[in-house]
Order: structure tokens, then sequence, then C-alpha cells
């Protein structure tokens, strides 16, 4: 191998592939020069980083609006947040039309209508097969399934209690690790409903103990006796 | 947690994860942006789009790159956007020197003590080219793989092996030159 000057400062970082790693290795026991060259490359970083690390910090303002940015985004189920720059640029009227042409604001509300109507039929189609289960209020137009057993995908219920400090989006994370979503509850006993992927009664109990791992998260799962 | 879990989780819509990924980040995607566009108010901009961009796109990421590389790459991108319309609308005005930015959350003791401890690289990196800057920033600052910095600059992996050897030649040699003077 000739000298890997090109590759030393990756090899310095540990960033390089583990091939060319071994191969530069491998000659820096036998090259003194390389050895200084790779030495010299601490001096480099060490006054690089004394540079960058003293660059100037951005304000907490800057922090403020992107977490403003993002609150009205989430209001706003999850719509693009507009975040205009410093009008420093000349108008530009071709710009602005074209921008109004894919700015379509009654977008958002439409998937909303929608997501609305498709829940609501997933859920009378589910009712229509299912007995009322005792000790779970499902809401009226509540959370739908994927369709359940109505539609022929073979799912299995459990009964799970999140502990108090779990989030909305760590319960969501969660449940789509075990391909499972809410179809009911809370019971007065903070229990839910939740359908899981799952053909068999043993593939049932396997997904409840998945869940019950997560113990920062999940106070209890246990199937639903059939 | 690592990164890559951390978007995830941001993916999945956890603002408080997000807020982490912020921390994270907010730092270096910010000296990125005001090392291309070279003026604090505008990197502060940039800043902000790019963070909320990484929250509408995280869902987004591939995973073919680090965490890091395609932050950075939103924030390049947003900067550059930035730079033109800056130069565009202010042909006739220099750009600020971003090595001479003192934080005004420093006190003056800070802002001496940070001085005395990097001028002399600062002065050194301020000799390169910005092209020489930029990859001097990404691979001896970020630390990031040769295949990542060729990603992020849009760049031939053999160009990014080249430029930094130079860039860190011309850097070594700037070093050498400004150390005499200032023990002098």
């Amino acid at each position: 191998m000739s000298h890997p000057v090109n590759l030393l400062p990756w090899y310095h970082n540990g960033t390089l592939p583990e091939a060319e790693r071994a191969e530069v290795a491998a000659h820096l026991e036998s090259c003194a020069e390389c050895r200084a060259e790779l030495e010299s490359l601490g001096d480099v970083r060490r006054h690089v980083h004394a540079a960058f690390e003293s660059d100037a910090v951005p304000s907490p303002a800057a922090r403020r609006r992107v977490m403003e940015n993002i609150a009205r985004a989430s209001t706003r189920t999850q719509a693009p947040a507009v975040t205009r720059p410093r009008p420093t640029a000349r108008p530009n009227p071709f710009g602005e039309a074209l921008r109004a042409f894919f700015d379509l604001k009654w977008a958002p509300a439409a998937a909303t209508v929608l997501i609305v109507l498709q829940a609501g039929m997933l859920t009378w189609t589910m009712r229509a097969n299912e007995p009322p289960q005792p000790g779970v209020e499902t809401p009226p137009g509540g959370i739908a399934s994927r369709g359940g057993e109505g539609l022929g995908v073979p799912t299995a219920r459990l009964h799970v209690v999140f502990v108090a400090t779990a989030t909305e989006a760590e319960i969501r994370t969660l449940l789509s690790q075990v391909k499972g979503s809410i179809v009911g509850g809370p019971t007065a006993e903070g229990v839910y409903i939740v359908e899981v992927l799952a053909s068999d009664r043993e593939r049932a109990a396997a997904k409840a103990a998945m869940l019950r791992e997560r113990s920062d998260l999940v106070q209890s799962a246990e199937p639903l006796a059939p | 947690m690592p990164d890559h879990e951390l978007l995830a989780a941001v993916a999945a819509g956890d603002r408080s994860a997000f807020e982490r990924l912020y921390e994270r980040f907010e730092k270096r995607a910010f000296q990125y942006a005001l090392s291309i566009v070279r003026d604090r108010f505008v990197a502060e901009e940039v800043l902000v789009d790019a963070m909320t961009s990484v929250w509408h796109g995280a869902a987004r990421f591939g995973g073919q790159s680090q965490v890091s590389t395609w932050i950075l790459g939103i924030a390049r991108h947003k900067a550059l956007d930035a730079l033109r319309r800056k130069m565009r609308s202010s042909q006739d005005e220099p750009l600020e020197e971003s090595g001479e930015l003192v934080d005004p959350l420093d006190t003056p003791a800070q802002s001496a003590e940070r001085s005395s401890t990097s001028d002399l690289a600062r002065r050194a990196l301020a000799l390169l080219s910005a092209d020489h800057q930029e990859i001097v920033r990404l691979a001896f600052f970020e630390e990031l793989p040769y295949e990542d910095i060729a990603t992020l600059l849009s760049i031939p992996v053999n160009t990014v092996k080249t430029r930094v050897h130079y860039a860190k030649q011309h850097l070594k040699r700037h070093l050498a030159e400004l150390a005499p003077a200032e023990t002098a």
C-alpha cells in the first residue's frame, strides 16, 4: 500500500470502513512518516475544535420560535409550518403565483373529513359482528381498529394499562412496534383494549409480553380471555 | 439515546424527543449556517427554518447517513438559499465576518478568555478558502465519514479526500506561520 495520507483523517476520527482501517493500521506499523502525519492530525483537530467551539451560539429566541412553529404545526394536524424568512428578497410575482397554486389551504380539512369518514365506516363494520365488552366503554365514534375479525385480518385483543407518565407519542410509538392500536377504553381503572395482529393465543401472549417489557410505559398487559 | 432513535421518536410525533434533538444540534447547525451566511441574524433564521424542517421531515429520514449529516445537510441547503437571497438584496453591502462575531451572551471576561485560547486557530482558519474552511469543519470538527461529506457537499469521494488533504496542509502552514507572531 502506498502512503495512505488521504485516509488518515478518517483513520484518526474513527469513521474509516473496517477494510480500509485494517490496511491503514498495517501500513502505520512500518511507516514512520505516516505515523508522524497521524500525530500531526491530533494537533490540527485540537486547533479546529478550539476555534469552532468558541463560535457564537444561537439566542434562546431561536429555540422559542422553533418550538412555537412545531406547536402550531401539531395543532394543524401536522400541516407544514410556515416559517417565513426575513423579507430581504425583492417580490417575485411568478414565485408568489406558484406558491399560491400549491398552497392548498383546504387540504388538511379535506384530509380530516376523509379520516373521520373512514374511521366511522370501520367502526360500524366491526361492531356489526362484535359483542359488547363488559366493563369497557368504547366511546361512540371512538378510535377505529384496522379492521379486526370483521375484515378477515387475524387479530387479538389485550387489556393494557399504561403508566401515568407515558405520553401519547410514546404510547403511539410503542403500539406501532407491536402492530397494535387502541380500540376501546379506558375504563375507570385505566384499562385500554388494544388490538394487535396475532393469528393465535400464543402470539397474542407474546405481544402482551413485549408490551410488559416496556415497564417504563406499560403497567400491565394481558390477552383477553376468548 | 442514540441520534437515530431520537429521530425515530420525533418521526412518531414525540415533541419531548424533538426538544432533546434540538438541544443536541442547535449549536452545530447554527454555527455551520453562520460559517456559510456570515450573519448572525440570518444564521438564526436558517436554524429556525432548518429545525422546523427536521420536525416535518423526520419520517423521511432514510438512514443512509448519520443523523448529524442529514441535519447539517438541511442547514446547509437553507443557508445557501439564504445566502443567495442576501446577496441578491444587498449586493453592495460587504458580508460580516463570522470570525469577528462576539457572542452577546458572553461577559467581557469570558469573551477575552475564549479569544485568547482560540484566536490563533481562528485566524489560521480564516486564511483558508471558504471551501477549505467548510471541509475542515466537516472532517475535523463534525468528524463525519468521508462518504457522508461527499453526500453533503454533492462531490465525489475522491474530491473529499484530496480537498481535506490540501485544506489540512494549508491550515498547518498557516498555524506555523502565525504561531511565532503569537509568542513574540
